[in-house]
């Protein structure tokens, strides 16, 4: 292959003149700006959702109806009132899911309020907010739709999609699971609010800049939006860009002005703004996990990190329990063969050997000086102390019992059967 | 060694000897970036270093901080004695005018952004613990063993695993065949535990984030080696380098997909480079950059094995009647292998059986051929999510562009064939494979399609660079 010179050729962009690129940059934001226009003009008048609430709502001129804070009644959990009537929420009831309600009677028809806004401050990622109610149709039914992260300023969202925001409301609310932190969330209002278009495109736009943190699928998609949005974001960038280029397109043809380089800016320009949605996502989580875990050790993280039960568990045993990293251990725990517990679990106590499979001992293979962890309860599995054998299925093997804590039990194989 | 001082270290040192090599291996030629040195320089020096721990390993040596130091040290200095006593050739620099104003603005602008966006990720990457699943369930389990014994103690399957004592130390991970996938990216972190003298630490994730950065610069410095102006080049780093499924995967550090992307990328970029500049130091870079690639995942096997296809088709310059002709003969094949299957023992490697049922392929695995549709998942992966920003749409205008004016790919044509055999074989698997269900439920696809990332950039802007020159030599005329 014979070496080709590298093309030197100055290309349109190094002779475009200062005054060239502002004449560019204004014809792409025109463009762009009759893209846009064209575009929401469009969706609102074609849109179903519009069109729908109008028809289902009741009677014309409907104002919002506000529901402060205080107005909430504690059901489950507990709240105080702030100085501006605001709702605190400052404990949460123990149990599979800690979490705490709080609703008040209404009597509103769902038809004339096809949105919410709520105005919540102090959210994070670690507690779940969905807005909960009732109907007259299914009075022992609770239904919900999750309230998302998007920062302390009020926030719209559509009710008016969920299938059984309809008929007469009898109860709404809200329910609120995970842990708070030492900075409570606090519940500010709920404002029932009419159709209309400007509240239609607040609710996608809230959408949009909704910030759901991070979860273990978040290196695996990226949504950009709660599931099933309104309006997903990145089509939608990518219609306003689209719309640009056939302006501009159309320009060329009639008009043949220079459009090359509007043609690029048509595109980096939504581009951009795209990546300024996702760098706000980016920005609220960092703050978030500043507050989490600035100013730690990597214990300390730890410890307030994702199963923090788990990872103190594991160090109690690894410093406390455990000989030096060199035994061969067994963890037996009921969930699948990659639940995410027993994994974190083996995880933790690196650098130790486990064996990470199977809930019940395998005596064809344990070794005298071998461990058994059983993390959690297992069914079936027991420890018969008069004997010192962990006993299923009609099996037995004679363990010493070494440590006893409430996430579960370490056991030593010392040999025999 | 201290943690700081240490890290910095592991970060520099592989640096300075993989660019110090590069530096070395692309000046025998006049057609180098020193960006494109940068970013090579890092992948390489890193290479570099997983393979003296492996020499480390098969010499019976602990594995030790100073010991792979001093080794990198002193490869770095062999680079720059060869080079004190054969100087660079004088790079060929293309002619660039004086920035204008505008350009300066939208660089600088774009430049913040790429700031800004890094800042945002060294902060989450380096507060945040270990977090994504298969990182701490996969990789990182080796290194923190490793680290702890001071040598690559064996992980095996259960039944090895449990058929061996305490004291031979023999391991296995959470996953089941977790023990048998490559172990580069183990051996990335165990360098960094090493350097900073804990296991225990976000800094040992830090080069999560660099490896990104390095290809940005590669990218960078590939465009400029094709007369890109810096505006254009600058634009394409940062379209790549503000991707967010790029960027999630060096906030969430720990899996090693980022790692086969940036591998594969810095390979075909190699290889774009020895297309145009016709120098032999770019194909080899381009293969080196391959065996690194095909050590870091199992997928990683493929996708270097698509650098080497795409090397082989770049050096036989056929006519395109010769190569319709030669794909249809490997259709052909293809068909009466699956009609009437073939099944080997490759020594050394294992069973290879091919049927129209099942594809059996050594070191891979074993996979019933029937087909799954997964449209919607692959529409909202692509065009919906915004993993990718609005690139597949750009791809997609690129790709109508370039059939209706094909002179657009001139000197592209190493980028398109790669680009295109990967997705051919991303389809295959997702669409003809039971790995459909991780398309459907989304938990792998976009970590496949993050590896035809860099390559697709790189194709969107070097068209667009053709369509510019066109433009211009239009308006000349």
């Amino acid at each position: 292959m014979s070496e080709a010179a590298v093309d030197s050729t100055a290309d349109v962009a190094e002779t475009l003149s200062n005054r060239g690129f502002v004449v560019a940059l204004a014809w792409a934001v025109i463009a762009l700006g009759l893209s846009a226009i064209i575009a929401v003009t469009c969706y609102l008048l074609l849109s179903p959702d519009l069109k729908r609430f109008e028809d289902a709502a009741s009677r014309g001129n409907v104002k919002p109806w506000k529901l402060e804070g205080k107005d909430l009644i504690p059901r489950m959990g507990n709240g105080e009132t702030t100085s501006d009537n605001a709702l605190r929420i400052t404990e949460l009831e123990p149990g599979l899911d800690k979490r705490a309600i709080f609703s008040r009677r209404a009597r509103l028809k769902a038809e004339d309020y096809p949105f919410l806004q709520s105005q919540i401050s102090d959210l994070h990622p670690d507690l779940l907010v969905y807005f909960i109610w009732r109907t007259e149709r299914a009075p022992e039914d609770v239904f919900y739709q999750r309230i998302y992260w998007t920062g302390d300023t009020p926030k719209l969202q559509m009710l008016g999609g969920h299938p059984e925001w309809r008929g007469k409301i009898t109860e709404v609310g809200i329910d609120a699971y995970g842990k708070l932190r030492d900075y409570p969330t606090a519940v500010e209002s709920l404002t029932f609010m009419p159709n209309s278009p400007a509240n239609l495109l607040r609710s996608i736009w809230a959408e949009w800049t909704a910030v759901e943190g991070w979860t273990q699928k978040s290196a695996h998609h990226l949504r950009g939006t709660p599931p099933d949005p309104i309006l997903p974001v990145t089509p939608v960038v990518a219609a306003w860009a689209g719309g640009a280029l056939i302006i501009l397109g159309l320009l060329w043809l009639f008009n043949r002005p220079s459009v090359g380089t509007s043609m690029v800016l048509a595109v980096a320009i939504p581009w951009i703004s795209l990546d300024l949605i996702w760098q706000n996502w980016l920005s609220t989580q960092l703050k978030d996990t500043r507050h989490l875990f600035a100013g730690k050790t990597m214990h300390e993280k730890l410890l307030v990190d994702w199963e923090g039960d788990l990872y103190q568990y594991a160090h109690h045993l690894k410093t406390s329990v455990l000989p030096e990293p060199g035994v061969r251990i067994f963890l037996l725990e009921p969930g699948p063969l990659r639940g995410y517990r027993r994994l974190k679990m083996q995880y933790f106590l690196l650098p130790h050997n486990i064996f990470n499979f199977g809930q019940f001992p395998r005596p064809e293979s344990v070794l005298p000086g071998d461990y058994l962890l059983v993390l959690g309860e297992v069914d079936g599995l027991d420890f018969d102390s008069s004997h010192s054998a962990l006993t299923w299925n009609g099996k037995t093997l004679p363990v010493e019992r070494i440590d006893q804590h409430t996430l579960g039990s370490l056991y030593r194989y010392g040999g025999g059967s | 060694m201290d943690l700081w001082p240490g890290t910095l270290v592991a970060i520099l040192l592989p640096w300075f000897t993989g660019s110090a090599w590069t530096y070395w291996l692309l000046s025998r030629g006049s057609h180098w970036h020193p960006a494109a040195v940068i970013g090579h320089g890092y992948l390489l020096g890193l290479f570099a270093t997983t393979m003296i721990m492996r020499c480390f390993q098969w010499a019976g040596l602990q594995q030790s901080f100073w010991g792979t130091s001093l080794c990198l040290l002193l490869l770095g200095l062999l680079a720059i004695a060869l080079l004190y006593l054969n100087p660079a050739k004088t790079r060929t620099k293309p002619a660039e005018h004086p920035l204008m104003a505008w350009q300066k603005v939208l660089i600088t602008l774009l430049m913040a952004l790429i700031a800004l966006r890094y800042a945002t990720i060294f902060q989450e990457l380096l507060l945040r613990p270990l977090f994504p699943w298969d990182a701490w369930m996969n990789w990182a389990p080796k290194a923190l063993v490793w680290f702890h014994h001071g040598e690559l103690v064996p992980f095996r399957s259960q039944a090895e695993w449990l058929a061996s004592p305490a004291e031979a130390l023999v391991h296995i991970e959470g996953a089941r065949n977790a023990w048998k996938y490559p172990v580069g990216v183990p051996l990335v972190q165990l360098w960094g535990m090493l350097a900073a003298g804990t296991s225990d630490h976000t800094v040992i994730y830090l080069p999560w984030a660099l490896i990104i950065l390095a290809l940005g610069a590669a990218l960078y410095g590939h465009l400029k080696l094709m007369g890109a102006p810096s505006i254009l080049a600058t634009t394409a780093a940062y379209a790549l380098l503000n991707m967010p499924f790029v960027n999630v995967h060096s906030m969430l550090a720990g899996y090693a997909d980022l790692w086969v992307t940036v591998a594969f990328g810095c390979a075909i970029y190699a290889l774009g480079a020895w297309h145009y500049t016709g120098r032999w130091t770019y194909a080899l870079l381009a293969l080196i950059h391959a065996a690194f690639c095909m050590q870091l995942k199992t997928p990683g096997l493929i996708i270097g094995g698509i650098v080497v296809i795409t090397l082989l088709i770049s050096s036989l310059q056929f006519r395109m009647s010769t190569w319709l002709g030669l794909a249809a003969t490997a259709a052909a094949i293809g068909l009466v292998v699956a009609f009437f299957g073939i099944d080997i023992e490759i020594p050394s490697a294992g069973r290879l059986a091919i049927d129209s049922k099942q594809i059996t392929v050594p070191y891979i695995g074993e996979f019933e051929i029937a087909f799954h549709n997964v449209n919607q998942a692959m529409l909202q992966v692509l065009f919906k999510m915004i993993n990718w920003n609005i690139h597949w749409y750009l791809l997609l205008l690129a790709a109508i562009a370039l059939m209706t004016r094909r002179e657009m790919a001139k000197g592209l044509a190493t980028e398109l064939v790669s680009l295109v055999i990967t997705l051919l074989f991303l389809f295959f698997v997702y669409y003809f494979t039971e790995r459909s269900e991780f398309a459907l439920d989304f938990t792998q696809v976009n970590r496949a399609l993050v590896y035809s990332i860099p390559v697709s950039v790189m194709l969107v802007f070097g068209l667009l660079l053709n369509w510019v020159r066109g433009v211009q030599e239009g308006a000349d005329k």
